[in-house]
């Protein structure tokens, strides 16, 4: 799991670095800013994942939703309900949403992501979206999978089982990004340096979640 | 039904965090109603149980005063008050607000030390929801003393009364009525009181910045 926090850091490092190379004045200062809103939101996905993982005795994604799936409704559980919402914040700032960064904005001011991807056109730029897009399925399963086990309620056997988990999980992965979309419209885009209150609320979440798992025992 | 208080205390707490995270006034009394729609419903649910099993309406009654004084009238009334007083862009605060929600975990951690030794009253497990509640109270006072304008004092005030109820409601499972209503009573005259109080301080100075109230008037 922290394998897959750190491949995407390491992309993202790269699209940094390629954002510098053309020398544009855009290029740099979307690296600036996608750096300081990286090294702000680090600290809460990973101490939001080592709770989770203490609870699951395990770092291993796989064997967290195995155990996941023995904990009778995980969000009525404060220690999983603090986790889960500093998660959702840290979807919406890792995968450059609205109250962050603004996916589909022209205006160069206000570019995060977008400012390092304005040397790409054609192919590049379709392979770089098609990896912004991987990304943001990738930690929307991770959230899913984590808090809404659903493979417990599947009691057939064989391909149906399959079929079925799989349609359950597009159905969960399809109403998260509802919540998300939903989030989008109703928020307006902060202030970059008002982003560090963002990110301070997510670490906090996820600290609490974590001194709650220390005093609760469980 | 633990699981269910659990949830919520942890709900109020995050309640709590948003508001010291927030700059405006009109933000503030989001939230404020927000938190005391969250303490309504828990009493509702408190209420709902304790007249199934004991035949007892009590909570019921102080739920529907909840929702009423604190989501309803207080709010309208701080509305009223702030739109009484000239709006003016004044730095709220005396740190600035990751540093403030810092603080507030520190708080949080010394009450979850502090307070979750004490053990059980009337042999209920209420840890967990006491500790929540209690540290509601600690934020309730820093806000207090981290803002600088009135209104932001009063929501300070308001949120610590909201935490002495919330920590009598968990540890005593429903505190006697009258005791409630002379609380509520008493309240919603503070209220009142401070209302009229802004808006003669905004009439002789110019400004609900407290910092203003040490020049000299003739």
């Amino acid at each position: 799991m922290f394998l897959m926090v750190y491949i995407f850091a390491l992309g993202k490092f790269f699209m940094m670095l390629a954002g510098l190379d053309p020398a544009s004045t855009f290029g740099g200062m979307g690296s600036s800013r996608e750096a300081m809103i990286s090294s702000l939101i680090e600290p809460s996905i990973l101490v939001s994942l080592i709770t989770v993982g203490l609870t699951a005795k395990s770092t291993s994604a796989y064997q967290i939703m195995d155990y996941m799936k023995g904990v009778d409704m995980p969000l009525i559980h404060p220690v999983y309900l603090m986790t889960c919402i500093a998660l959702l914040i840290i979807i919406l700032a890792e995968t450059a949403r609205i109250p962050v960064d603004d996916p589909s904005t022209h205006l160069e001011l206000t570019m995060v992501h977008e400012a390092m991807l304005l040397e790409y056109s054609g192919r590049g730029l379709a392979l770089m979206e098609l990896g912004a897009s991987i990304k943001q399925l990738a930690f929307i399963t991770l959230l899913v999978n984590i808090f809404i086990p659903h493979d417990q309620f599947i009691l057939i056997s064989g391909t149906g089982a399959v079929l079925l988990s799989l349609l359950i999980y597009l159905i969960k992965v399809i109403l998260l990004s509802i919540l998300i979309a939903v989030a989008e419209v109703s928020t307006v885009k902060l202030r970059l340096f008002s982003i560090p209150n963002l990110a301070a609320l997510s670490f906090i979440l996820s600290f609490i979640g974590f001194m709650q798992y220390f005093v609760l025992g469980r | 039904m633990e699981n269910y208080f659990d949830v919520f205390s942890v709900l109020i707490l995050l309640s709590s965090f948003v508001l010291v995270s927030h700059k405006r006034i009109n933000a503030y009394i989001k939230t404020f109603r927000l938190q005391s729609a969250l303490i309504a419903l828990t009493a509702g649910i408190m209420g709902v149980s304790s007249a199934i099993n004991e035949g007892k309406y009590d909570i019921l009654i102080v739920c529907v005063i909840i929702i009423a004084l604190k989501v309803i009238l207080i709010p309208s009334l701080l509305h009223k008050t702030y739109g009484n007083i000239e709006y003016r862009v004044e730095k709220d605060f005396y740190l600035n607000i990751p540093i403030l929600v810092i603080i507030c975990c520190g708080l949080v951690v010394f009450s979850y030390f502090s307070v979750s030794n004490i053990g059980t009253l009337n042999g209920i497990h209420i840890n967990l929801p006491v500790v929540n509640s209690f540290s509601v109270i600690l934020i309730g006072f820093f806000f207090m003393i981290s803002r600088k304008k009135a209104i932001g004092q009063m929501i300070g005030y308001l949120v610590i009364e909201n935490g002495i109820f919330v920590t009598a409601m968990f540890s005593t499972h429903g505190m006697p009525f009258i005791v409630d209503i002379g609380i509520f009573i008493d309240m919603i005259t503070a209220v009142l009181i401070m209302g009229i109080m802004v808006i003669q301080i905004n009439e002789k100075f110019e400004s609900i910045n407290i910092n203003k109230l040490r020049n000299l008037k003739g």
